[in-house]
């Protein structure tokens, strides 16, 4: 009878609970803050989180162990959150991992994929992963039904298919070549699911973001061999800016050598930062590139936090142990850094 | 009926006759040809362990990776059931284990590796691990240790024949075949084995959702080979073998608990000729021996349509001698020249490196032998620069009736790899040796030849050590970046106690090992001070064995501390303990084994996210044709 008692007031309490959650948004430990995409040691290791909170400037690190006991997987590409809900892309084992956002709780796998890259939400119901496929000389969007977790159409596009951004209806996707090179962007009918048009670029095109004008900019990384020796510049970067309303490149600025990534805007979404040459530059969207650049020194990955207008820059170090993450102020001076896992690339900001 | 007792009483004796090895008399066993010459005649003050005869006899179906993980102070990293198995001797790493197989080092030239998952105890006849720098007398990497894997024959001991099967869980047939024909002045011998696993064991993937039990995929195994030897005494001061060894593996490498399937495989073939000159007369010997030994590699991906081959040819020429200078001193001087050539997707065109060393020991012991010291020098030329001089000193004596005690410094070193020079992208051509010093003292206590305890404390140093780290922009390349210290502490006891009919062997073992990053590259001054990736600081062992008649009943324990998997120090293995059982039982000519592994039934990896076996079992029927001693 006690026991009945007790079982009952459970029940009573987690009903209340239920109802509670159903009329706020959750909330819980991850809330607020910055998710740090740590990829984790190649080959045998496991992807990571480490969650920073603004406030209290403490890391916790492997925040997906913690909740579920367990590790993420090979090479955490990417972390999006959709729907109160945290989608994370681990690249060589081929899954999507999803979770509470608010407190990392797993609620299932989305399978099925090869070489996912990045996650991005269409709507309640779907969502889009980009891939490069089996081999890294494909690429494809994959599109998920977010309800059940499940692939429901594949939409092939250019090889290595990378970031994607949504504008209105279009989903604009770089393709960065994956293992070879590709010289487009595609776009595609986000209600139809179908490619509606393709945009030629310059060379592996990889980061996009867009602007204050409601117009796209594009790192493309150019186009390098390996000669034995070194990697000789076959076609250098550019950035370009597209016109989203009529998919024309409306303006090109030329970099010496191949390599330019990691494309990130500020809160007034007027100022870009990105990375080239070992150096992390900063540039107006009404400006050309900048002579000198705003540090002296490259990085893993890059990330604007519109909280505190700070900058974020991932160092990976070896990639084999613990990586830092250092934050800058917007005249490029450090203002502190933290510990986080091993090859952090990314971060989202919450 | 008096026959089995004969034969009982003989297995007894080899199990048994390990333990009366105690004094420094040096072995001399008439009408065997030692081409051990180094290991035999001129080691002194190392930690020398010999794995006995009856526990060969008992791992004739699994590798010498298993095997070492049981019974010896080799800390075993593997990479799961049937995959990639290296050693890890005092703290230091895969590459730091010389293996030497009756005098030839099996390094690999491209990797520096042995893979000892691929060598079958079924075709080995002795194990003789030599504990600490050995650079002197056996040259590149014999830095932690080395593994000597040697055949020897007896002549006019007539036919042998022992056929064999074994079958396990995870479909694991095994099939074996020894001929041996002994006669007067000729022996010839022959040893076929077949090995089929399909490894697919299950275990708990804990790293997915609702963590499933699964099956391992993509893990098959299979392995063939034969090793034929060939003795021949020309007279009486003269002596020739030749050895052909070739084996073939084709093996699935499954995928890890973090990653998804896996459609990789490998497939590793390998021939290897040896000859051997032997003259004695009076108080000279002189060996020449010659090798020829070709590797083949070829990894495949083909979810990355990746399909890599990798080949190596290695040819070595040494002589040597062994000089009675005085009643009680010994002189060695020899020569080794090796041409080593390899090509892989790496480096195409292929690259090629010739060596040359000359060796030289000294060797002196008293009238009653009951102490000795060795001193040997090295030096070797590799293309045009040389290696680091390489001397050493070694000494041991009686020091009581109970207690020998011992002491081994040596210069060590390791030549870079191919792959460490040339590969594509990141081999680096100025690469410098690693070069290092171990040191060690060991204390023997023996009592009544029932009770033996050893403890050994040991100290080295690895500089240079060439580590693959990324520079600013994300390149990895192979840098002399890395100061390796190593230090840490052995025991080993045993007992026998005999009731009646019954003995009881017991063998305890401990070691202690801190290996700590003393210098690091740029930017990984986390790592610094921080103990080495995967060397436990604490490893254990026990094996009791009770043995009544025909019967042997054997209990194997083995503890591995935690281990680092970041060099950091921030992500670690936990700890494991496992037990493995096994029960002999000698009827007429048939000797029946049954193995329980892993007793108890626990989930544990030795590289991280790599799934090992739980329960399994094996079993194995041997039969061996009754000897005929009249020829």
């Amino acid at each position: 009878m006690k026991a009945n008692v007790f079982l009952i007031s459970i029940l009573a309490i987690s009903l209340l609970a239920c109802s509670k959650s159903e009329d706020t948004a959750p909330a819980g430990k991850y809330s607020s803050g910055v998710f740090i995409v740590n990829e984790g040691q190649f080959q045998t290791g496991t992807g990571t989180v480490s969650f920073l909170n603004r406030d209290s400037k403490m890391v916790e690190n492997d925040i997906f162990q913690m909740v579920n006991n367990r590790p993420i997987g090979n090479i955490l590409q990417s972390l999006q959150i959709h729907n109160d809900r945290a989608y994370l892309v681990v690249n060589n084992a081929k899954k999507v991992e999803v979770v509470q956002a608010w407190d990392f709780k797993e609620v299932g796998t989305i399978q099925g994929l090869e070489m996912p890259r990045y996650f991005i939400g269409i709507d309640e119901k779907k969502g889009y992963i980009s891939q490069w496929g089996a081999g890294g000389l494909e690429g494809s969007i994959k599109v998920v039904d977010l309800q059940t977790n499940t692939i429901t159409k594949t939409i092939q596009v250019g090889r290595g298919a990378e970031k994607m951004l949504k504008v209105d209806n279009k989903v604009f996707v770089t393709c960065n070549g994956g293992f070879g090179n590709d010289n487009r962007v595609f776009i595609i009918d986000n209600q139809k699911d179908e490619v509606s048009a393709t945009i030629n670029t310059p060379d592996n095109a990889n980061s996009l973001v867009l602007d204050a004008n409601n117009k796209i900019w594009i790192t493309c990384n150019g186009r390098s061999q390996w000669n034995g020796m070194a990697s000789v510049t076959v076609s250098p970067a550019q950035l370009i800016r597209i016109n989203p309303t009529n998919n024309q490149i409306e303006q090109n600025f030329a970099f010496d050598r191949h390599g330019l990534n990691n494309l990130v805007i500020n809160a007034g979404r007027n100022l870009l930062f990105y990375t080239y040459s070992g150096r992390v530059f900063s540039q107006n969207i009404n400006s050309g590139i900048s002579a000198n650049p705003l540090i002296r020194r490259g990085f893993y990955g890059l990330g604007h936090d519109a909280t505190t207008d700070l900058l974020y820059a991932a160092d990976a170090g070896n990639f084999s142990s613990n990586g830092k993450i250092i934050r800058f102020n917007p005249s490029g001076v450090a203002v502190d850094s933290m510990t986080v896992g091993i090859a952090p690339n990314g971060f989202y900001f919450r | 009926m008096i026959r089995f007792v004969c034969l009982c009483l003989l297995w007894l004796n080899t199990v048994i006759g390990v333990w009366a090895q105690d004094s420094l008399k040096t072995k001399t066993l008439a009408d065997v040809i030692v081409q051990s010459n180094r290991l035999t005649h001129f080691t002194s003050g190392n930690k020398i362990q010999k794995i006995d005869s009856a526990t060969l006899q008992s791992f004739q179906t699994n590798n010498l990776a298993d095997l070492l993980a049981a019974h010896s102070q080799v800390f075993i990293k593997s990479y799961g059931l049937g995959s990639l198995a290296t050693p890890s001797l005092r703290g230091t790493g895969a590459s730091h284990t010389a293996v030497i197989w009756n005098g030839f080092n099996l390094q690999n030239s491209m990797n520096g590796n042995v893979d000892f998952a691929l060598l079958p105890v079924f075709l080995l006849e002795s194990v003789d691990i030599q504990h600490g720098g050995a650079g002197a007398l056996f040259g590149s990497g014999a830095v932690g240790g080395a593994i000597h894997l040697n055949h020897s024959a007896k002549f006019g001991e007539g036919l042998g024949l022992t056929a064999q099967v074994g079958a396990g869980s995870f479909g694991n047939f095994q099939q074996g075949i020894k001929l041996k024909i002994s006669k007067k002045k000729f022996v010839t011998g022959l040893k076929i084995f077949n090995h089929r696993a399909e490894n697919n064991f299950s275990f708990v993937n804990t790293a997915k959702l609702g963590k499933p039990t699964e099956r391992q995929a993509n893990n098959a195994f299979k392995q063939y080979g034969f090793l034929q030897e060939n003795y021949l005494k020309i007279n009486d001061y003269q002596q020739i073998d030749f050895h052909i060894w070739y084996l073939n593996a084709d093996r699935q490498i499954p995928p890890t608990l973090t990653t998804s399937q896996s459609q990789a495989s490998q497939q590793d073939e390998s021939l290897r000729l040896t000859a051997n000159w032997n003259y004695k007369k009076n108080y000279v010997s002189y060996f020449a021996r010659s090798a020829f030994f070709k590797e083949k590699l070829i990894y495949q991906e083909p979810d990355i349509q990746l399909f890599a081959v990798s080949k190596a040819i290695t040819w070595v020429g040494e002589a040597e001698s062994k000089i009675q200078l005085h009643k009680h001193q010994l002189l060695n001087v020899g020569v080794n020249h090796t041409y080593f050539q390899a090509e892989t997707d790496g480096y195409r065109a292929g690259k090629l490196q010739h060596r040359t060393a000359l060796f030289f020991s000294y060797k002196v012991n008293n009238a009653k032998d009951t102490w000795n010291a060795v001193a040997s020098l090295r030096k070797e030329l590799i293309d045009s620069y040389f290696a680091p001089f390489t001397p050493s000193l070694g000494f041991e004596g009686v020091l009581h009736k109970n207690w020998i005690f011992k002491g081994h410094f040596s210069k060590t070193y390791r030549v870079p790899t191919f792959n460490d020079l040339y590969w594509q992208s990141g081999g680096n051509p100025n690469l410098r040796p690693e070069a290092g010093w171990s040191g060690e003292f060991s204390a023997d206590y023996a009592l009544a030849l029932r009770t033996k305890i050893t403890m050994t404390v040991f100290n080295s140093l690895i500089d240079n050590w060439i580590a693959w780290l990324p520079n600013q922009q994300g390149r990895w390349s192979a840098n002399n970046v890395l100061k390796v210290w190593s230090r840490g502490l052995e025991i080993t006891a045993r007992h026998q106690i005999d009731f009646q009919r019954v003995k009881l062997n017991t063998k305890l073992s401990y070691n202690h090992t801190i290996s700590t990053n003393e210098k690091v590259g740029e930017g990984n001054e986390n790592s610094l001070y921080q103990q080495v990736i995967y060397v436990p600081k604490h490893t254990a062992q026990g094996n009791i064995s009770l043995i009544y008649r025909g019967l042997q009943l054997s209990y194997n324990h083995i503890f591995t501390g935690e281990r680092f998997t970041t060099a950091d120090s921030s992500q670690k293995l936990p700890f494991f303990s496992i037990g493995n059982l096994s029960i002999h039982q000698k009827i007429r000519q048939f000797d029946i084994q049954f193995q329980v592994n892993n007793l108890w039934n626990v989930s544990y990896q030795q590289i991280a996210f790599r799934p090992m076996p739980m329960l399994n079992f094996q079993a194995v029927i041997n039969y061996q044709l009754p000897v005929n001693s009249n020829q």
